[in-house]
């Protein structure tokens, strides 16, 4: 304070640096201190430790882990985590689509037991049937089956514990944001989430009794998307509005074809193409596309084969073959008839022929088999 | 949602254990029998002797510390609820949260300290109202944080009562405490459900004179007298409650009762239980 110039502490304004009380300086501190603390409260995460046998990954989760069989098992509760881990282990053995992406997993399952698990799977409880609770996974389904999967393969006593975040609010948006942070779901994953993202925005809640979940998703290609919707949507997917319209579209495809496209990350321009093409040839399509890593354009000019008409047999069979096999049962039926009946058979036989409006052609034909049979016997005596 | 019952007396050796498990057992299993939408029943057992669980789960009623009730009540924040829930053994939808002991101890010394310590175990058990049709919470013989905190979560309060005049003596000191936590705690809802007459000995002459006092004070809350049966003791010296103990010939028709007087007893306790708490409502 300088002589002659009185200032007074107007409590309104600002602590200056001027202002040397220690005593208030140490409260507006602790204050501060208790702000900050109060304001990190609200962000305190509560982890915890959980069991596998304690959670359930979420059965409309837009991308799929489990292959089709055994995922049905697993969510009708027919297998628990380990035997469903069990299942799959021994599929990867036969295919090799299967046996790299648990080969991932494995490894994913190994780098936890060295470095520890980074981010916590996140969830919800849920109520279970018969009256208990179970941790339904919203992210982080990925470090849950790696868990069950190396708990298999290496035979462990006691079950690997996992670190969980209870969250109060379980999203799609998360689930989505958590998919592409960890390996960019196929064309049909991606498909089911802006399907999951568009019922989830227009509160369409799935039916737990549905048997497969592509049909929850399929219920987005009947919807009219509410508005403002696409353009919500666009930062949470990276895509153009067209862009993800074209991947919705991808789910015309009937469920048993979306499985394979998805085990086989077929791209969506090459899906597009498929479903171009007339539906009897989808399945085929689908199956070549798979197995030879088809382009779009080879798709695009995908030859439909007619169908065969002809007996399958026939078709193996020269006119020379079919004529002379029919010729022998007739000939067969001829002498296995007494002699008197035999007039009688043929009776039946020309009047049949006559009606049935061919006997004019037969005639010569008939005339010209006699004669060469006739000669092949006189060249024989 | 739930209808929570707290078994209290602060008095030692008064049946509130006994009480606890044969109602939470035979409100199972009535349940269950009536296919009700919500048929699960979950016992809490806040005495650090942890007996009632014995009764309900032996062999699977203690957990490691962090894992058991003590850890909600102590713990900031708490960990969930949902996954110390446990089946037990005799009835498959009576669940309890199991205990240890010496952690529950501690969490008795340590509450006194703690901030909103009256209301941990509510806070606790809300997230799973919605799931039970019956929280029974048996007490320590002592009126402190734990049983304060059992208070506080309940709805309903039974009281079972030794009918002998030393019995009678700390009722007045359990009426005030229910009544405080009524008006400071706002759970202006909680109420005495039933005064039980417990452990009755029919050749003692007092016990007709108490009972018939309790009758004229508490005309609408006296509850039909439990007898003193060795049917009780020995059903929880084999760690079962008493109707798996001494069951019916057949459940067929959801019958409780069996040729055993402490069944038919805890029967009437359990349809009483039922009859009460059904007409009336939760706010």
């Amino acid at each position: 304070m300088t002589k002659g110039k009185r200032t007074r502490y107007n409590p309104l304004e600002e602590r200056g640096p001027e202002f040397s009380d220690p005593a208030q300086t140490d409260a507006v501190a602790a204050m501060s201190r208790a702000e900050g603390a109060l304001e990190s409260l609200d962000k305190v995460e509560r982890i915890e430790r959980l069991r596998p046998s304690q959670m359930i990954p979420d059965r409309f989760q837009p991308r799929r882990l489990l292959p089709g069989r055994i995922r049905r098992k697993f969510f009708s509760s027919e297998i628990d985590c380990y035997q469903a881990a069990k299942e799959w282990l021994k599929l990867s053995e036969k295919d090799t689509g299967w046996k790299q992406r648990v080969q991932e997993l494995l490894d994913m399952g190994g780098s936890f037991e060295e470095q520890g698990q980074i981010k916590p799977i996140t969830g919800a409880w849920i109520p279970s049937q018969g009256g208990g609770y179970v941790f339904r996974i919203e992210t982080g389904e990925r470090r849950f089956w790696a868990a069950c999967l190396l708990a298999v393969k290496e035979k462990l006593d006691t079950e690997p514990e996992l670190r969980v975040e209870v969250v109060s609010m379980p999203t799609r948006s998360r689930q989505v944001l958590e998919n592409r942070h960890a390996q960019s779901p196929s064309a049909v994953g991606q498909a089911c989430e802006v399907a999951a993202l568009m019922l989830e925005e227009m509160g369409i809640e799935p039916d737990p009794s549905i048997t497969d979940e592509y049909d929850y998703f399929k219920q987005a290609l009947k919807k009219r998307a509410p508005r403002g919707f696409w353009s919500k949507l666009e930062p949470v997917m990276q895509y153009s509005t067209r862009r993800m319209q074209q991947l919705l579209a991808v789910l015309q495809l009937p469920l048993p074809l979306l499985e394979i496209a998805d085990r086989h990350r077929i791209p969506e321009r090459v899906l597009r193409e498929v479903i171009a093409l007339p539906e009897g040839a989808w399945d085929t399509a689908i199956k070549k596309a798979a197995r030879e890593n088809l382009t779009s354009e080879e798709v695009a000019q995908f030859e439909i084969k007619p169908k065969r008409t002809l007996r399958q047999d026939d078709a193996k069979r020269s006119p020379e073959r079919i004529a002379f096999s029919g010729l022998r049962r007739f000939a067969r039926a001829a002498l296995a008839v007494e002699e008197g009946e035999l007039v009688l058979l043929l009776d039946e036989v020309a009047d049949e022929v006559v009606v049935q409006g061919f006997a004019e052609e037969l005639q010569p034909i008939l005339e010209g088999l006699e004669s060469r049979i006739n000669a092949r016997l006189k060249a024989q005596e | 949602m739930a209808f929570v019952i707290t078994v209290a007396n602060q008095k030692g050796g008064v049946g509130k254990t006994t009480t606890a498990v044969n109602l939470a057992a035979g409100l199972a299993i009535r349940l269950r029998h009536e296919k009700s939408a919500q048929s699960s029943v979950l016992l809490i057992d806040t005495d650090p002797q942890g007996h009632g669980l014995m009764a309900v789960a032996f062999g699977r009623h203690i957990a490691r510390a962090e894992e058991s009730l003590a850890a909600l009540l102590t713990e900031t924040p708490p960990p969930s609820i949902q996954k110390m829930l446990r089946q037990g053994v005799h009835q498959s939808n009576l669940f309890f949260i199991p205990g240890n002991t010496q952690a529950m101890a501690a969490a008795r010394s340590r509450m006194p300290s703690l901030l909103a310590r009256e209301s941990r175990l509510y806070r606790a058990i809300e997230p799973i109202l919605e799931q039970y049709a019956y929280i029974i919470i048996d007490t320590p013989p002592t009126l402190d944080d734990l049983m304060i905190n059992a208070l506080v979560a309940a709805t309903h309060v039974i009281i079972p009562v030794e009918p002998s005049y030393l019995g009678l003596s700390g009722l007045k000191d359990l009426q005030e405490a229910i009544e405080q936590v009524r008006l400071h705690l706002n759970r202006e809802n909680l109420r005495i459900l039933g005064y039980l007459p417990t452990r009755c000995v029919k050749q003692r002459v007092e016990v007709g004179e108490i009972i018939q006092y309790l009758k004229e004070k508490f005309p609408e809350e006296t509850l039909q007298p439990i007898h003193e049966t060795t049917d009780l003791t020995y059903a929880h010296s084999a760690h079962m409650d008493v109707f798996t103990y001494k069951p019916p010939r057949s459940r067929l028709d959801g019958r409780l009762e069996s040729s055993s007087r402490a069944t038919q007893e805890y029967a009437e306790l359990v349809n009483e239980v039922v009859r009460r708490t059904r007409t009336t409502s939760h706010s």
